[in-house]
């Protein structure tokens, strides 16, 4: 009879521990999750510069031309006419920093991607306002668009390897980081012609 | 009991079992093809793009207890034929949502062919037909909650000069055009007259509208699956046919068991 009240205990405690667990999960997929700050996100690439590096903040429209670009990987127009970027200008070259919202299954995701020489150099998640796939957030993930860049067919140059359970997160960052690059390439050419 | 007595018995015992197996399979066949219409949608909910459709129907609208607010508050002055109007976290321009945003409406002013629309939280940046320009909220420096908006007329050597004014608590903040960074200034000893709120009238168009964008259709088949949609009366029925599930599975296994057995 002993034994019968710890084994009982024993599986009490297990159900009010599974259900804890369980109650902590529901609630922390709730709520939005802000992971860097766009100041904070910026500060990182800036860190990145090997070297002294001027730094301007500037706008593109989002012309017809450019819309129809994006549209094409995002499947529907981005829905601002107008984007901010900071340009960071160093001897070795010009690097571009976004920061882009695209909607995973129902709600936005807002990234922080910078670019340089058509490759992405830094993509990481902001803020993340889904229930499932935060997972995207994790470095060892992003981590896999380090110098990642667009083939002839503006897809990835690389495989990205998915999470399970997160694919439309996973395809929103795709997404987004083939536009920065496609952004990228349209403020260089911008700025070579007005040079 | 004499054998054929005994064999009787169990005739009778097994056409019972096998008569009530049938009724409550027919009485759990309802639910069953309910959940699995129900989950096949669910299953293909984004091919079929339910969570961006809406159910439209009043008496379903009613079923779910969504009710669209009295009032509406609109600004003052601005196109009659269009106005703007927030009710509830909907914005509308004329009939067409124009944002959903859950902080209050401040107010609108247009500046050189832009509209600048204030809600405390964000200053959306439009063009004159209202497609979005840009959003300045706290993650790209607005300075704090927008109490009021307003278009400030400054005239230096003879040029006219107009700035977009917001207020914060304890502060004054103009929008600097090249860069829309924000510079503080000092207190203006004259406040120009900013467009005031009034109730909006005739509202029952955006009431409407209101009530189509409530309901997703995904929202409504995951609560006919669960039975949710009859709240507490339909999940408890629905955990019913989940138990009736479980011991026809199980009947029907031990039926089945049986009849091997006697046929070895």
């Amino acid at each position: 009879m002993g034994r019968n009240i710890y084994a009982s205990q024993a599986v009490k405690s297990k159900v009010v521990m599974l259900f804890a667990l369980a109650c902590s999960i529901f609630i922390s997929s709730l709520a939005a999750k802000s992971y860097l700050k766009q100041e904070e996100f910026l500060d990182l690439v800036i860190k990145q510069q090997n070297s002294s590096y001027d730094l301007s903040s500037k706008k593109i429209w989002l012309k017809k031309n450019l819309q129809s670009k994006l549209k094409s990987i995002l499947h529907h127009k981005y829905p601002k006419l107008r984007l901010r970027y900071e340009l960071i200008e160093t001897p070795s070259g010009r690097t571009t920093v976004w920061f882009l919202d695209e909607v995973g299954k129902e709600k936005a995701i807002s990234f922080g991607v910078s670019v340089k020489n058509d490759k992405i150099q830094v993509l990481r998640v902001l803020e993340f306002r889904e229930s499932r796939g935060y997972e995207i957030h994790i470095a060892a993930f992003s981590d896999q668009f380090n110098f990642i860049g667009l083939n002839q067919q503006n897809r990835l140059d690389r495989t990205i390897d998915g999470i399970t359970g997160a694919t439309l997160s996973v395809n929103a960052m795709k997404k987004v980081a083939r536009v920065a690059i496609i952004l990228h390439r349209e403020v260089i050419s911008q700025l070579t012609t007005n040079n | 009991m004499s054998p054929y007595k005994k064999k009787q018995k169990e005739k009778r015992r097994k056409n019972l079992f096998r008569k009530w197996h049938r009724r409550i399979g027919f009485a759990a066949a309802l639910f069953l093809v309910n959940l699995s219409l129900t989950g096949f949608l669910l299953n293909h909910s984004e091919d079929f793009e339910l969570h961006k459709s809406y159910v439209s129907s009043d008496w379903l609208i009613d079923l779910y207890g969504v009710k669209a607010p009295d009032s509406a508050d609109c600004i003052k002055g601005f196109s009659p034929q269009n106005p703007i109007c927030q009710l509830a976290e909907k914005i509308y321009y004329g009939n067409s949502l124009l944002i959903n945003e859950t902080s209050t409406l401040v107010g609108l002013v247009k500046l050189e062919q832009l509209f600048y629309l204030a809600t405390q939280q964000k200053l959306y940046i439009y063009t004159d037909t209202f497609e979005l320009v840009e959003i300045m909220d706290k993650s790209n420096g607005l300075p704090g909650t927008i109490l009021e908006l307003i278009r400030f007329d400054t005239t230096n050597d003879n040029i006219n000069n107009p700035k977009i004014l917001i207020k914060t608590e304890n502060q004054q903040w103009s929008l600097q055009p090249n860069d829309l960074s924000w510079q503080l200034e000092s207190p203006l000893s004259i406040m120009p007259v900013k467009l005031q709120m009034r109730k909006g009238d005739k509202i029952e168009e955006l009431q409407n509208l209101y009530l189509d964008k409530q309901i997703t259709h995904l929202k409504f088949i995951q609560d006919l699956h669960s039975g949710r949609i009859f709240s507490l009366p339909g999940k408890l029925l629905n955990d019913l046919v989940a138990l009736i599930v479980i011991i026809l599975a199980l009947s029907g296994f031990f039926a089945w068991q049986k009849r091997k057995d006697k046929v070895e």
